[in-house]
């Protein structure tokens, strides 16, 4: 773990306290006020270090991270009309994402390989962000679902939980196929049987079967609904962390690292 | 609900005050539910519309449940595919057995099209099902197989996946495999390399990288090639050489800049012993040594050829391009291939691959068919759509119907 003295590292933990501080905030107009000048000084991160590389912030963890823990606040924004809110979780979600890039991830900046320097660099990491970002939230909700408490409130959960999946699963879709396209233009297949293709395409998979067990089983609340949310988002953090970092899947997103 | 009615001679009706359709639906078990609600009746009154017919019912259940099955079974089988790697990956995905696998696949869809009618009435369901049955057809007529397949069936020969190697002036067809050696084919046109480029980003003032290494056998080889190790090192910090109880620290370095040498003064101790060394690594040399071993011949245990290496920092790439001129039967064409940016020429794309420098500067052009290709796009567009619409523009749509203004 690395404490940052930069003016990016600044700026993370800066944005890292809005968000926890509003965590523990007791007024839900006080707790929206912290959440957006955290998300204005996440947003002022991300902008700093697109001036400092030269490029569209997206090449890394380290930039990924960063740019997720910015995204937060707008899909939160997004999602207040939902039955199921859950402000705090939002607030936490933001530290737990700043956390990896203000104290794991190496902020050196590396110049960019010419296979990432294409048109749909910035689109195929984006649509990713935010699936991930409204999947994680899903989650939350799913997980909520395992406490006990009333068959109205579960319902809710599972509502908002579903329509968040709902929302997710298309960004899921579209990456997946502009990864394949670019795929394609930069290496010349849209399909390698590379590592991060394959957890991705399993996660694309665990949420596809979600959706068709939810029309197999019939539309209630359930436990496997909600175990399913949360098997996929688990997919999902192993295909954004340890797929990029454990030798045991080196393969053409190496760069990623 | 919706306002539609079933039709069809089959349908029974009957008449219920319940009011929680789900309720309902769960109760009666059956799958293929309508609720009409007549225009002109008071909400209350629902005529609940079902097909009586078991046994398509119990069919349903069975291709959703298999359904099921090949979705996991598919989840399960990339993540074992992504610990096997991409070589071994690609050969578990078309292997034999795993061609079983696609063809049920590719049934089930077709069967889903024919028992769910709404797979073929709801635009989304359609473009997603569809798009995928497509991307998988696309996929099998892009293969091996598939190639091996036309060629049988139509007598067109063509290579799937290939390489073509040129220095700058020279004029190939020849199609190699992935060592570059051997010759497996030749493209129906003919391509020659005007000029090979490479751009390179500006060295960074980094310090320059330090390592501890020995000399080892090369494996297959009579030769030996160097083993090493990064230090990781600060000025004036000491840090160990290796697996060697010497320790170092860098006194002072200059970063490596284009046409300079790159320095570094090091000092070496071992016990009482203080060794100073300054290490030059001219412009033309990829690193510059120091043996260990003469300095602390006393050191017991170390390798003989255990060294200090001081690295020239290569810089990166920042874009590398072949500009080429494709002659073909009656005319040619001048072009530029830059990864991300290929070429099509008479059925094939030519990317920008790789370059060697042995014996003499080349280009490596990647040549990839592209049969099948459009079907595959054709397939990426209709899912990609088809889940939009299902997912994020009906229930806007939906909602829209349900609240009146």
């Amino acid at each position: 773990m690395t404490v940052k003295t930069s003016l990016l590292g600044i700026l993370i933990y800066a944005a890292m306290l809005f968000y926890a501080v509003g965590f523990f905030a007791g007024k839900a107009s006080l707790r929206r006020a912290l959440f957006a000048a955290g998300f204005f000084v996440a947003l002022a991160a991300v902008g700093w270090r697109g001036i400092s590389t030269g490029h569209i912030p997206l090449q890394n963890l380290f930039e990924v991270f960063l740019a997720m823990g910015a995204m937060i606040y707008p899909i939160a924004v997004a999602c207040r009309r939902l039955p199921a809110v859950r402000e705090r979780a939002d607030l936490l979600l933001g530290v737990i994402i700043l956390w990896p890039a203000g104290f794991i991830f190496s902020e050196t900046p590396r110049p960019l390989p010419p296979a990432l320097q294409s048109f749909l660099f910035a689109p195929h990491v984006l649509v990713y962000l935010a699936a991930y970002v409204l999947l994680a939230k899903a989650a939350v909700l799913a997980g909520a679902q395992f406490r006990r408490q009333p068959e109205e409130e579960r319902a809710r959960l599972d509502r908002s939980a579903h329509t968040l999946a709902q929302w997710g699963y298309p960004f899921l879709t579209i990456g997946l196929l502009l990864g394949a396209w670019w795929g394609k233009l930069a290496w010349g297949d849209y399909w390698h049987w590379d590592p991060k293709e394959m957890w991705s395409l399993a996660t694309w998979l665990i949420y596809t079967g979600y959706f068709h067990a939810r029309v197999q089983f019939g539309r209630g609340p359930s436990r496997l609904y909600a175990g399913l949310l949360l098997v996929g988002f688990f997919a999902v953090i192993l295909t954004l962390s340890w797929v990029n970092l454990s030798r045991v899947f080196a393969g053409l997103h190496s760069y990623a690292m | 609900m919706t306002r539609r009615g079933l039709t069809t001679a089959t349908k029974e009706e009957e008449t219920t005050d319940c009011t929680d359709f789900t309720d309902f639906k769960k109760s009666s078990g059956n799958r293929n539910l309508r609720v009409s609600v007549p225009s002109s009746e008071p909400c209350e009154r629902v005529v609940i519309s079902f097909r009586n017919n078991i046994g398509m019912n119990e069919f349903r259940k069975l291709i959703g449940w298999f359904t099921l099955a090949l979705l996991f079974g598919w989840a399960g089988l990339s993540i074992f595919g992504a610990f096997l790697g991409a070589e071994l990956g690609k050969d578990l995905f078309n292997s034999w057995p795993l061609a079983v696998f696609w063809f049920a696949l590719a049934l089930t869809l077709a069967a889903g099209f024919i028992v769910f009618g709404s797979l073929r009435r709801c635009l989304g369901l359609l473009g997603m099902h569809l798009g995928l049955l497509l991307i998988i057809a696309g996929s099998l007529i892009n293969s091996g197989a598939g190639h091996r397949l036309a060629a049988r069936l139509f007598g067109r020969e063509k290579v799937t996946w290939s390489y073509l190697r040129l220095r700058e002036g020279q004029t190939s067809s020849a199609l190699r495999d992935r060592s570059l050696h051997r010759e497996i084919g030749e493209l129906p046109f003919r391509v020659r390399l005007d000029t090979f480029e490479i751009d390179y980003y500006p060295l960074p003032a980094d310090p320059p990288p330090l390592y501890y290494a020995i000399l080892a056998p090369e494996p297959g080889t009579p030769h030996f090639e160097w083993k090493a190790r990064a230090l990781n090192w600060k000025t004036g910090k000491f840090v160990q050489a290796g697996d060697t109880p010497i320790r170092l620290r860098v006194l002072d370095f200059t970063p490596a800049r284009e046409s300079d040498p790159v320095l570094a003064t090091v000092e070496l101790s071992h016990g009482d012993k203080v060794h100073r060394h300054e290490l030059v690594c001219p412009p033309d040399e990829p690193f510059v040594r120091v043996a260990l071993h003469p300095i602390f011949p006393e050191v017991q245990g170390m390798n003989r050829s255990a060294s200090l290496l001081l690295a020239r920092p290569t810089p990166a790439v920042r874009a590398y391009r072949s500009r080429v001129t494709i002659l073909e039967e009656n005319r040619e064409r001048k072009a530029e291939i830059i990864v991300n940016r290929p070429i099509r020429v008479a059925g094939y794309h030519l990317y920008q691959h790789s370059w060697g420098d042995q014996p003499e500067r080349y280009t490596v052009l990647l040549v990839v068919s592209d049969s099948g290709l459009r079907i595959v796009y054709a397939g990426f567009i209709l899912l990609g759509l088809g889940t939009v619409w299902r997912f994020w523009v009906r229930p806007v749509l939906r909602r829209k119907v349900e609240v009146p203004a």
